[in-house]
């Protein structure tokens, strides 16, 4: 499974041929520097695309037609990767060899449809669909706060620092109110000429057929432009972490980390630190499940993960609050020891088994062949054969190395405090 | 060995029986690195009474939940997911109400670790210290669950729906029936439900089959078990109607949810098989409710709702439709969800484009090994066989047995929970 790279007038199209899979997946992508007050409109919009169009102008109308194309999946999100905001158009169909021959060109006919023909009248959105997805987005920003788990990890993002980590992904309430009709087409027209443009493929195609189609059916008129620096740096840190504690009515209480990675050269932040995370908090067997969970039984869930982008490491864990203090010491004592002889050769060695495997794993399923690239070419990742090479080469030390690293910032619990007098 | 395979999807399935009964399949998929295996009982939460040598057993309610969690504890101390971690791999196991699962998934070894998925989970090992330590785990699950208001809607519904029907309590029990379990209990559920005459085995992956045969008809702890026939899982006589038509809760959410069941009794058609009863019953909701429904475009142009979404359950006999919905006008909502039960009439176009989405669905699911093991899987649990001809199936699906079948349909016993903001409770 090679990719082929294709230059566009308006970005790159990456080909991924294979016979794995029975779909044919389609993703485009458009990626613009993030502004905290685009979010909420960025998500308004995107949804208004996938709702209906010039053509299929009622959302039944354009399920109907979904449904016609065998089921044709589609749908488009935003996610924000470092100091980017990313939104993807994705489209899988079934090979049409399974269904009708005409079916690549009348899917790719609705994706162009989707995205180039919103469904507009006298320069403003349709009203009635307007609404209903202005509606939609509402509850969801609303109901951040009904998943406890979540909204601790939202809150306690928010009390690290003011960077775009911070930013809520379902957008604001405040910002909401002011979009209209009117205003979101006017974004529309200026999100699609000021977004770069990457279109990733994944199936067993015809590649001529297929680059033709693609200039043919998503002809965009961006212009390409350097590459933005994604990442996120930190240059601060804290003396004494920051504790923030909160209250909510919730039997369980949330516990949510915030720990900033500095100054990791190039092979720690590409390797060294996912083996550290997996041996942390990352994997199956990890210090924190052996030590809090199943030892200490502290805790019903404990685990960590890594953010690239953003070069954080997140704890979450569900607690009792009267455990609260006695979770934190036990994070705090394994953490300082992760540079001690505390890491045996067999947890590495099985570190590294697992970061392989889930590599393995992950190019079985379609929609990961083509989030590995995404992720490649956005990180400057290296290429997976490499990668296969290089996280063997990770040591002990290495591991101690990085463990120094790794800088508590920001504990954040949300006290569970059901049954309680207020 | 008996080789078939998936009718019209290139797909190969193997299926065998060991002397003591485990029904073993195995699907060999080229081209992929992965693999998916799952060991599962026909033992779940709703099974608090049964027969051991015609003496009644009864246990406290999330017996087999808790059961699901200490098969992980193993008596020399090791621990099973270090295991399976050590070459990459992974385990999970889930209690449902008429079933547990263990199933293990991976890249790496997969004949070692399909070896040790059959060491652990037949060797119970329970004792008095170790049973009393996963009660506050198993405390701090049941909990966690209980603030997730579409859980507590689940829940409060299956009370209301059934009167008799175990599984009108949770699968993990109340924190008072967990207290109450005893490694006793635990030996009594084991050795009736987990003899491999009970259990099924389904293997997904990159895999030769006669080497797995060979492996598992050699593999001791397996092959030591005893076959017991005919395990009896115990009747209950359940009423039509429903227990409780209405309820209302109080949580932590801030727009107002609901859920809208129908108790449906199966044994209404008897010239449907039960995969035919399913699907047609899947063809109604799909039409009324879909995202193609009228239904749909209406509430959602009138904001009657910010999003729902429709399923059934089979309960033994009983079958169930459930509606769930975040509304904040929740009595229109319902206006209108009774409005379009009433008078089902379903074109033969909507028909055939139902079964061009459901085929497109079974040639998606070939693709993705998990999910055709579950499928499998599922099957043996809720039809005791596996359906390989299911493209044959839905095409066979047509516009006279669906009238028959709607004809038959009785949708009067109907319950309804809504959760409303905590901030409400006192206005």
């Amino acid at each position: 499974m090679t990719e082929k790279i294709i230059d566009l007038k308006y970005g790159k199209l990456h080909l991924i041929k294979t016979k794995k899979f029975r779909s044919i997946n389609i993703k485009v992508l458009l990626k613009d520097r993030i502004v905290k007050s685009d979010i909420t409109k960025r998500n308004l919009l995107t949804d208004y695309l996938v709702a209906s169009t010039k053509k299929y102008n009622t959302r039944r109308k354009l399920s109907l037609k979904i449904q016609d194309l065998y089921s044709l999946f589609i749908g488009s999100f935003n996610t924000r990767i470092g100091n980017m905001l990313v939104t993807r158009f994705n489209m899988s169909l079934l090979n049409p060899k399974y269904t009708e021959e005409s079916m690549l060109v009348e899917s790719l006919d609705l994706l162009h449809e989707i995205i180039f023909n919103p469904n507009v009248k006298n320069n403003k959105l349709d009203t009635d669909i307007f609404n209903i997805v202005k509606k939609d987005l509402e509850s969801e920003i609303k109901t951040v706060k009904e998943n406890s788990r979540m909204y601790a990890n939202v809150r306690m993002l928010e009390n690290l620092g003011d960077l775009p980590y911070s930013y809520r992904g379902f957008g604001y309430l405040e910002d909401l109110e002011s979009i209209d009709e009117k205003n979101l087409y006017l974004y529309y027209k200026e999100f699609l000429f000021k977004s770069d443009v990457d279109i990733y493929v994944v199936g067993d195609f015809n590649e001529k057929e297929m680059i033709s189609l693609v200039k043919e059916k998503l002809n965009f008129s961006t212009i390409k432009k350097d590459k933005k620096d994604i990442i996120i740096y930190h240059d601060k840190i804290l003396k004494k972490p920051k504790e923030v504690i909160e209250s909510e009515n919730f039997n369980q209480s949330k516990l949510s980390i915030g720990c900033k990675l500095m100054n990791l050269n190039e092979f720690e932040w590409k390797y060294v630190i996912n083996l550290y995370n997996m041996i942390l908090g990352g994997g199956f067997n990890s210090k924190f499940m052996q030590i809090i969970r199943e030892k200490n039984s502290l805790a019903y869930y404990i685990s960590s993960s890594i953010n690239k982008a953003d070069n954080l490491l997140i704890i979450n864990s569900g607690i009792s609050k009267e455990n609260y203090l006695e979770v934190i010491q036990n994070i705090f004592d394994i953490m300082k020891k992760m540079s001690k002889n505390f890491v045996s050769e067999k947890e590495l060695a099985n570190a590294k088994i697992e970061y392989l495997s889930l590599l393995e794993e992950s190019l079985d399923n379609q929609d990961n062949v083509l989030e590995n690239m995404v992720a490649k070419d956005l990180l400057n990742l290296d290429e997976l054969d490499k990668r296969r090479e290089e996280i063997l080469k990770v040591t002990i030390d290495d591991i101690k190395c990085v463990s120094k690293k790794v800088f508590i910032d920001t504990i954040y619990l949300l006290k569970g405090d059901m049954n309680e007098e207020k | 060995m008996k080789k078939n395979s998936f009718e019209n999807l290139e797909q190969n399935i193997y299926n065998f029986k060991t002397k003591n009964g485990l029904d073993v399949n195995i699907i060999p998929f080229k081209n992929k690195k992965n693999y998916y295996i799952i060991l599962g009982t026909k033992y779940g939460s709703r099974d608090i009474e049964f027969l051991i040598n015609s003496k009644k057993y009864k246990t406290p309610f999330g017996t087999a939940h808790f059961l699901e969690h200490k098969m992980f504890e193993m008596e020399d101390k090791f621990d099973p997911f270090k295991f399976f971690s050590e070459s990459g791999a992974s385990t999970n196991a889930s209690t449902t109400f008429d079933n547990t699962r263990y199933y293990v998934w991976g890249v790496n070894d997969l004949e070692r670790n399909l070896s040790y998925l059959l060491d652990f989970v037949y060797t119970p090992y329970f004792t008095d210290k170790n049973v009393e330590k996963e009660k506050g785990i198993i405390k701090e699950e049941i909990l966690m669950y209980e603030d997730d208001p579409e859980w507590a809607m689940d829940d409060l519904m299956r009370k209301n729906l059934f009167y008799k029907l175990p599984i009108r309590e949770k699968i993990a029990g109340t924190v008072e029936s967990v207290t109450c379990i005893t490694k006793e209990d635990l030996y009594n559920a084991y050795n009736t439900f987990y003899n491999p005459s009970n259990m099924f085995l389904v293997i997904g992956g990159n895999v030769d089959p006669n080497s797995i045969e060979n492996l598992i008809m050699e593999h001791e702890k397996l092959n030591k078990i005893k076959k017991i026939e005919n395990i009896k899982h115990v009747k209950y006589d359940e009423p039509n109607d429903v227990k409780e038509e209405f309820e209302k809760l109080y949580m932590n959410v801030l727009i107002s949810k609901l859920r809208f069941s129908i108790k449906i009794n199966k044994n209404n058609f008897k010239d449907f098989s039960d995969i035919e009863i399913n699907m047609y019953m899947g063809v109604i909701m799909a039409n009324l409710f879909g995202s193609t429904s009228i239904f749909k475009e209406r509430v959602t142009k009138e904001h009657l709702t910010s999003g729902f979404y429709v399923e059934k359950n089979n309960f033994d006999n009983f079958l169930t439709l459930d509606i769930t919905a975040e509304s904040d006008k929740a009595d229109m909502f319902i206006d209108e969800l009774k409005d379009t039960l009433k008078n089902i009439k379903i074109k033969t176009a909507d028909l055939e484009r139902i079964k061009k989405v459901w085929i497109a669905s079974e040639i998606r699911m070939i693709d993705n090994i998990e999910l055709t093991v579950d499928n499998v899987y599922s099957d043996l649990i809720t039809y005791n066989k596996v359906y390989l001809n299911r493209v044959e199936l839905i095409k066979s699906l047509n516009i006279k047995k669906l009238n028959k079948f709607i004809k038959k349909l009785d949708l009067t016993n109907q319950s309804l929970v809504m959760v409303f903001p905590n901030s409400e409770r006192y206005l």
